[in-house]
């Protein structure tokens, strides 16, 4: 249902139930005059019945009686001078009626007349309100009168006369104001009406323009995309419309009362902002500011901000009204175009950089393979020349060139299409092309025909190809395996000859030992002496077996060294505590120096022990008054181990031959007991099996300093 | 206090000698032996509470005889300790795997070796 109808029913019901009202009020007033009326016809009636009496019984008292028609034309006379009818009306009637034989008379009283109309009626047809009054009866009754007018009347009759008194008046004259009132009723249900077509047709039209208007109105604000916003004038916000919430995350009602540019931009003080309250300062619109902020998840948002000032008719300004544009998809299009542009350009910028790189590299490439040209001209004519044979192979290991040398000692045929690998059995399984692309450097010595040759192969990338330059090492070869052999032999002869020597030592020692516990002999006894010789010459004898055996497994490769994880702090102490009653017994003094926090290298425990216990005895040998010192340094890759002493010291000849096997120093200061001459060789050969280092630093009468460097990580296979 | 006999197999006179009496004046039911097949008789017939012996032997190395010992099932439970002068470490493991019970290098001073079977017996009677 339209607006429109909505008024129009609602204006018609208001003008039916103004008629009902109304007319039921009319029904109910006329109702209330009706009754009125009535009782006051009854009341007149009454009144006149009792007047009459009174006079009645006058003229009845009255002598000379005359006879009875005479004295009620008397009474009627004398009721028609004194009785009035109560009210004034044109059609009010007093009527006073009475038997006369078979007819009803009714005498009309007049006021002031003081005559009486007469008429006769038959008592058949008389009104029943003359007819019960003539018959002693009292009350009101609405009927018609003898001329046929509706009346309203009140009878009474006179007491014990056949006579009624009848007040009337016709119900028009009672209903008449009524039935005038009613045309003004009429009359303003119709002027009711007519206001509400006006209203319908007039008021209606600019009402519904109004509401079309403001639905309008709804409808663009809630299909724009825009954000539309009202302040007031402190650029409060007083109305927003309900796409903040998509736009900025915040819904309209946690935005009212803040100021525009708190909503709109990012921060008070940025550009933007300061503009904005230039222009709302100066009462200017605002047209397309263009504004950042954030929204409530953090989301940059670009808004574009236009609006007008309110102004009241004063031309004071009430706020502003306007609208606030989701330009982000613009912005950010517009920012990814820019970051193309200039991507492109710097691309561009790039490949300009490229092709002048390109040109240059390219004219010196063209330089450079000139000069390979000039070379490899050089070279094909060396080669020729060249007694050492040359071979020039390509990347499928082919030969391109070989120079008569070379042809002999490969037996090369003519216009030879094997590859190398084919023609020499040591080539098989060379990548030719992988050598020549790397400029790989090779060397395999091969056998042919009883001679060795070491052919140096070497990739040339810049030209494509490699060569092979052959030299005889025949003679080399010959000496290193022979060297070796023999050097096997040598520790294979000790490794058993130490062993044999142990049967015999074992025995000596063995009994010696029995003997000095058995035979009861006395410390001071010769014999007692003689044996302790005897025991202690063995137990040399057997550390020289022992270090022989060990220095004859490690040339022939048979000590097997087991690394471990070896903190050498712990290692160096646990070494000076095991020599301390040695080094005491000479006088000396052993100073050891480590860090406080382990240095953990890996190596053989055992073998790296005997190395520095070897050293520090060394050292209490050659070291007559003074002190022997242990240091320790680390760096993350290497350790470094000093046994310094402040002997005898070691000349510089002397200290290139320290560390053969044999060799030992010989010098008249020589303080104690003869070395087995073995011990630096045995420390080198452990050291060097640990991929380190020993060397000594030492000057003649100030003192040694023996040097061992070894790796922290040992990867041993 | 039970019987503590060892047999002792040392082909090498002297070294037989030294360490036998050495063991025998210490107490030791000690039977020696030169040879390994007589040695493997002696021990069946008469199976004694340790055996101690050389490497090298002739016809069939401690090593081997320690095998046969050990897989012995009469045997099997009899301790080994082999006294050798191979000093290799190649040696000491090859003893090991065979089921040796204690490797010793000599020269060894008597007295240690000893030592040694004194506290093997301590042991056994402790244990």
């Amino acid at each position: 249902m339209t607006r429109q109808t909505r008024v129009i029913t609602l204006i018609t019901i208001m003008v039916l139930v103004a008629l009902v009202i109304t007319l039921s009020a009319e029904r109910i007033l006329y109702r209330h005059a009706l009754t009125n009326e009535l009782s006051r016809c009854l009341d007149t009636a009454r009144d006149v019945a009792e007047l009459a009496e009174v006079l009645a019984r006058q003229l009845k008292s009255q002598p000379p009686a005359n006879s009875a028609q005479d004295w009620e034309e008397q009474l009627l006379r004398q009721l028609a001078s004194a009785a009035r009818p109560m009210q004034p009306g044109n059609t009010s009637r007093l009527v006073v009626c009475r038997l006369a034989g078979e007819n009803l008379e009714l005498v009309g009283l007049k006021h002031g007349a003081g005559t009486a109309e007469r008429t006769t009626i038959p008592w058949a047809s008389a009104p029943q309100p003359y007819k019960r009054a003539v018959a002693g009866e009292a009350g009101t009754l609405q009927t018609e009168d003898e001329a046929g007018h509706r009346i309203i009347a009140g009878y009474a009759p006179l007491d014990k006369l056949n006579i009624g008194v009848v007040a009337s008046i016709e119900l028009a004259e009672v209903r008449a104001p009524y039935t005038r009132s009613r045309i003004f009723i009429a009359f303003g249900a119709v002027a009711l009406t007519l206001l509400g077509i006006l209203i319908a047709n007039f008021i209606m039209p600019a009402y519904r323009h109004a509401s079309e208007l403001e639905d309008r109105l709804r409808d663009l604000i809630i299909s724009n995309t825009d954000i539309i916003w009202e302040t007031d004038g402190q650029q409060a916000l007083t109305y927003c419309s309900d796409n903040s919430s998509q736009i900025l995350g915040w819904a309209p009602r946690e935005l009212l009362g803040k100021k525009l540019h708190e909503v709109f931009c990012i921060k008070p003080e940025c550009p933007v902002a300061r503009q904005l309250s230039g222009l709302t300062g100066r009462s200017e619109p605002l047209t397309n500011l263009e504004t950042y902020t954030h929204t409530r998840d953090g989301q940059p948002v670009y808004l574009q901000l236009s609006g007008v000032p309110v102004l009241n008719r004063q031309q004071e300004l009430q706020g502003y009204r306007g609208i606030a544009k989701n330009i982000t998809d613009r912005r950010q299009a517009e920012e990814a175009r820019r970051r193309l542009n200039d991507e492109l350009e710097r691309r561009v910028q790039e490949r300009t950089a490229e092709l002048a790189d390109a040109n240059y590299l390219l004219k010196q490439e063209v330089a450079e393979r000139k000069r390979i040209e000039e070379r490899a001209r050089y070279m094909a004519l060396f080669a020729e020349l060249s007694p050492t044979p040359v071979v020039r192979f390509d990347t499928t290991g082919r030969i391109l060139m070989a120079n008569p040398a070379a042809v002999e000692i490969l037996s090369l045929r003519s216009n030879d299409t094997r590859g190398l690998g084919e023609i020499l059995e040591d080539f098989t399984g060379l990548d030719f092309a992988q050598c020549i692309q790397e400029g790989a450097k090779l060397n395999i010595t091969a056998g042919i025909r009883r001679r060795f040759y070491t052919f140096n192969i070497r990739g040339i990338p810049e030209l494509g190809f490699g060569q092979i330059y052959a030299s005889d090492v025949t003679e080399l070869v010959t000496a290193r395996v022979e060297a070796e052999s023999a050097n096997r032999a040598k520790s294979q002869f000790l490794a058993n000859m130490s062993h044999e020597l142990r049967t015999p030592l074992t025995v000596i020692n063995g009994f010696s030992e029995v003997l000095l516990e058995t035979a009861g002999f006395q410390p001071e006894d010769q014999q007692h002496i003689y044996l302790e010789r005897i025991r202690k010459n063995g137990e040399h004898l057997l550390v020289l077996i022992n270090d022989l055996l060990d220095l004859a497994k490690i040339e022939a490769g048979r000590m097997e060294l087991e690394y471990t994880r070896v903190d050498l702090t712990n290692l160096l102490r646990e070494a000076a505590e095991h020599m301390s009653t040695h080094v005491g017994r000479r006088g000396l003094e052993l100073f050891v120096d480590v860090p406080p926090a382990p240095v953990v290298i890996e190596a053989d425990r055992i073998r790296i022990k005997q190395v520095i216990l070897n050293l520090i005895s060394n050292a209490i040998k050659f070291t007559r008054i003074g002190s022997i010192s242990v240091w320790l340094n680390s760096s993350p890759s290497w350790v470094r181990i000093s046994v310094k002493d402040t002997g005898i010291g070691i000349s510089p000849e002397n200290q290139r031959r320290l560390f053969y096997p044999f060799e030992q120093v010989h010098d008249k200061q020589k303080i104690s007991e003869p070395g087995t001459g073995l011990g630096l060789a045995l420390c080198q050969e452990i050291v060097e099996a640990h991929h380190g280092k020993i060397h000594v630093v030492s000057e003649l009468g100030i003192g040694s300093d023996f040097i061992v460097e070894l790796p922290v990580n040992n990867h041993h296979e | 206090m039970s019987s503590q006999r060892i047999v002792y197999v040392e082909d090498n006179a002297d070294i037989q000698l030294l360490y036998g009496e050495y063991l025998r004046s210490a107490g030791f039911d000690v039977e020696c032996s030169s040879h390994p097949e007589a040695a493997l008789e002696i021990i069946n017939t008469n199976p004694p509470d340790l055996i101690i012996m050389d490497v090298q032997l002739p016809d069939m190395d401690g090593i081997e005889l320690t095998i046969r010992l050990k897989s012995d099932p009469q045997t099997a439970q009899i301790p080994v300790y082999i006294l050798s002068s191979f000093a290799m470490d190649r040696d000491k493991e090859r003893a090991a795997q065979a089921g040796c019970d204690l490797y010793l290098t000599k020269p060894i001073s008597p007295s240690l070796l000893l030592e040694h079977v004194r506290e093997f017996f301590a042991a056994r009677e402790s244990g």
